[in-house]
């Protein structure tokens, strides 16, 4: 069975590396636009302090997302980086002798063999 | 015959339409001036309000309004005649329970929950120890005994008209339910309110004041 037809073509190959890229850095922009805008919330609430001690109550809704969120951006832009070392980085060179070389070799050796008679 | 069947076709969505829209639902047990205390439940949705991509489904909470000549409780507050007091379940950082004037101070000092729809109606004193009653057996938060539970609950407890949030509770939901009475308000403020906190561990009130 010829397996070469069920292999994509490269091309197509690459554009579904920067789609599944462009999506993971979309959701990794969009985790850290939620926990930059936290920030601006927590910024511009109102405050109640303890009259004794002087600690802020917190909403801990908010404060558990933002936490979700941070989480999900490390992890999202980390994978985001460790794909476009992966997917774009340029092949190494193989350390196999060419074809081209290998043939030429055998030549060589024919014709010294015939040098030598 | 074309437009007989024109006419039937038009007639037969009007009846439909006017069979499908909700009526308002008068509220019976209104506020009169010999109403000894009011109640009064409040929902707030954030549809104005920027979240940055957080979920937040908003607020609901109660207000009691003393207008009796004496003084009563409420949970951990003593009204006195003319006092209000608001009255929530918070998720905050040093109590996941009930708090006191969290809401009015907002509101007061803050302009916060501009757009909260509100439903009061009176409430006979006989119903105060039902209400203390509960307060004192549900001062929690969890996602399901949240705050739109706790105030639609406490408000049905009081005689009179009662609001049907079965299933999931939430702040839309309440503020839905509280938009199908006639009689309802826009923005109703709370006046006279007193210290902000909650009840802690030892018995005591923890009382916070607001910084902006």
């Amino acid at each position: 069975m010829n397996m070469r037809n069920n292999v994509p073509p490269p091309r197509k190959i690459l554009i579904a590396k920067i789609i599944l890229m462009f999506l993971i850095g979309g959701v990794t922009l969009y985790c850290l636009y939620a926990v930059i805008g936290q920030f601006i919330i927590w910024l511009m609430q109102p405050r109640f302090i303890n009259v004794v001690d002087g600690t802020r109550a917190a909403s801990m809704g908010f404060v558990l997302q933002t936490l979700v969120f941070i989480a999900l951006f490390l992890i999202l832009a980390t994978a985001t980086v460790i794909m476009g070392i992966r997917f774009f980085r340029k092949p190494k060179a193989s350390k196999a002798a060419p074809p081209d070389d290998a043939a030429q070799s055998i030549d060589s050796i024919d014709n010294s063999a015939d040098g030598t008679l | 015959m074309k437009r007989l069947l024109a006419i039937f076709a038009v007639l037969l969505l009007a009846v439909s339409a006017s069979a499908c829209a909700p009526q308002p639902t008068t509220l019976q047990s209104r506020v009169t001036d010999d109403s000894p205390a009011a109640v009064t439940v409040y929902a707030y949705e954030p549809d104005n309000e920027p979240t940055y991509g957080l979920l937040y489904l908003g607020h609901a909470f109660l207000s009691f309004e003393n207008r009796s000549q004496q003084p009563f409780a409420i949970g951990a507050i003593t009204l006195a005649p003319g006092e209000s007091c608001s009255l929530g379940t918070w998720s905050m950082s040093h109590h996941f329970g009930i708090w006191y004037n969290i809401e009015s101070k907002y509101i007061a000092a803050a302009g916060k929950y501009g757009g909260r729809v509100s439903l009061t109606k009176e409430m006979p004193l006989a119903c105060l120890d039902a209400v203390n009653a509960y307060i004192a057996a549900h001062d929690k938060w969890s996602l399901t005994t949240n705050c739109a539970r706790f105030a639609s609950d406490i408000f049905n407890l009081v005689d009179g008209d009662r609001i049907d949030l079965s299933g999931l509770a939430t702040p839309t939901r309440l503020a839905k339910t509280i938009r199908a009475f006639d009689a309802h308000e826009i923005d109703r403020p709370i006046e006279n309110y007193g210290k902000v906190g909650f009840i802690d561990k030892t018995g005591g009130f923890a009382e916070y004041e607001y910084a902006k």
